[in-house]
């Protein structure tokens, strides 16, 4: 009896652990999402606060077009033209 | 059948299966090389006093072969995509003969000119053009930038020439020259505490420069420059900015009547490019990034003067790391760019940026706008590549972002945002 409960408790450990295991690689999986699908208040903020933006940019240019002269945010946004600066020497001291 | 690098990456799929290869985190895919920085010698001409870089007393060159070799490992590697920009930089790029580069050019345009639009790019002092440089400038379309920080009061108070006075004057020099030789030119000003206060007079310099491109670095806290100027003076920052942002808008600067349009300040100009349109994405164990090459691996690619190869953040090149071997992953004299990707050195740095990346997209609310950041600001400002915001990212990235869209905003009519990028110690300095 006592090598049975011994056998039994032993082998009940084991499969909590494997369980353990299994439910941990679950919550990996789970926990792996696309990366831009981490919710965050602050950046569901910024992000209607950029498609707000967009939105003004867009109409910014089309008034643009139908008005002379252009308005300041029009002209900022004919920035577009703008070398691409990301790709290079933007690291250095100088 | 042994595995070129070549092999290697195109059936990368097929290297996982292995057991040697297995735990080797795996290269974005499409991984292209959009920037070579190719340092022609470590060696600086003049002395200032935020700079970074190591062994600028060095005056060793880079050889032609190194060159070469440079080149043919990026063809070798398939890294080599429709358009590559070749930065000449990492050191005083003039202190070396124009026909240093012009024999440089020609090599590196027959190793890839079939396959690749090379750019030739240098960023320079400005102290050493003369007429023989801007021949060579105007003969290869070099895209010119020149370091400058404004007006001498600001710009002597840091960048000095090795006897220790400003260097002002013979940047003017050169400046003169430039425009004389209509070789078109940009600007990339390193902007301290003692800048902040002065906004209006350094808009006024570039305009009367007749430099419309201006990027606005800071002084960075990398290397053996320790402190960035700017810790603690973030709401400063801030209030530099705005005002370039309105000075930029204004029809009464002289590059506005010239050119249609006004002084156009890098920062500012991605911030509304990003508004405008999100950032590309890159593809990456099944997920979609955005783009930030510094995270991409070969992405950026920064060659020594003796062949010695880093990635990432380019000033890596030459700094000193014992946990990450000086953040050399291999010489170009001894194998290709993507066989440094099996080798330890590698996965290690690639793990920790890649960990940073992931931090950053799990915590930080502007990861949409950036993709993770700057490696080399996360470990030197936090200790940590794991790490996620620093400084950089708040004056580089976060608060222009801020400031455009609180313009964006005013204009039209919508209540005024308080300023999103504080700063973490702005409230106490």
């Amino acid at each position: 009896m006592t090598q049975f409960s011994k056998s039994y408790v032993q082998q009940a450990v084991q499969r909590f652990i494997a369980l353990l295991g299994l439910a941990g690689w679950a919550a990996a999986a789970v926990v792996a999402v696309p990366a831009q699908a981490a919710q965050l208040p602050e950046r569901q903020k910024l992000e209607t606060r950029v498609a707000q933006a967009r939105q003004m940019l867009k109409a910014a240019a089309q008034a643009q077009s139908h008005a002379e002269p252009a308005t300041r945010l029009a002209q900022a946004n004919n920035w577009n033209n703008w070398p691409n600066w990301s790709n290079w020497a933007n690291w250095a001291n100088g | 059948m042994p595995a070129s690098p070549v092999h290697w990456f195109a059936r990368r799929s097929e290297a996982h299966a292995t057991s040697a290869s297995r735990d080797l985190l795996p290269l974005p895919d499409q991984t292209r090389t959009r920037l070579l920085i190719l340092q022609p010698t470590p060696f600086c001409n003049i002395d200032c006093g935020y700079c970074y870089l190591p062994g600028r007393d060095n005056t060793a060159k880079m050889s032609l072969a190194t060159v070469r070799l440079a080149a043919q490992r990026l063809l070798d590697d398939g890294l080599a995509g429709p358009s590559l920009t070749v930065v000449w930089h990492a050191g005083e790029p003039l202190v070396m003969p124009p026909d240093f580069y012009r024999q440089a050019f020609t090599l590196i345009h027959e190793v890839l000119g079939a396959v690749t639009q090379v750019t030739h790019s240098m960023q320079t002092n400005a102290t050493l053009i003369s007429d023989a440089w801007c021949d060579l400038f105007a003969q290869h379309s070099v895209r010119l930038g020149v370091s400058v920080d404004g007006p001498a009061s600001l710009h002597d108070l840091h960048r000095r020439t090795r006897a220790g006075k400003g260097s002002h004057a013979l940047v003017q020099r050169g400046l003169e020259r430039l425009r004389a030789r209509a070789i078109p030119h940009h600007a990339i000003a390193v902007v301290t505490r003692a800048t902040l206060a002065h906004a209006d007079a350094f808009a006024d310099f570039f305009d009367q420069q007749g430099i419309r491109d201006v990027g606005c670095n800071f002084d960075e806290a990398e290397g053996r420059h320790e402190t960035s100027s700017l810790a603690g003076r973030e709401e400063a920052h801030a209030a530099f900015l705005e005002r370039l942002l309105e000075r930029s808008l204004e029809p009464s600067m002289a590059c506005a009547r010239a050119s249609g349009g006004g002084l156009r300040v890098r920062e500012l100009v991605n911030a509304f490019r990003l508004i405008a349109e999100p950032l590309p994405q890159y593809s990456w164990r099944g997920q979609w990034w955005p783009d930030n090459p510094q995270v991409m691996p070969f992405s950026l690619l920064s060659v020594a003067w003796n062949g010695d190869f880093s990635t990432f953040s380019p000033e890596w090149l030459g700094q000193p790391s014992a946990v990450f071997g000086d953040f050399v992953l291999g010489n170009v004299a001894q194998g290709g760019y993507l066989a440094s990707a099996r080798a330890a050195g590698f996965q290690r740095l690639w793990r920790a940026v890649a960990a940073g990346t992931e931090a950053c997209a799990s915590r930080c609310a502007w990861f949409g706008y950036c993709g993770g950041g700057a490696p080399v600001n996360k470990l030197h400002e936090n200790g940590d590549l794991a790490s996620t915001e620093t400084l950089y990212c708040r004056s580089m990235l976060q608060r222009p972002l801020d400031i455009v869209l609180r313009h964006i905003e005013r204009h039209a009519g919508l209540p005024a945002a308080a300023p999103a990028v504080p700063g973490p110690s702005e409230w106490t300095s």
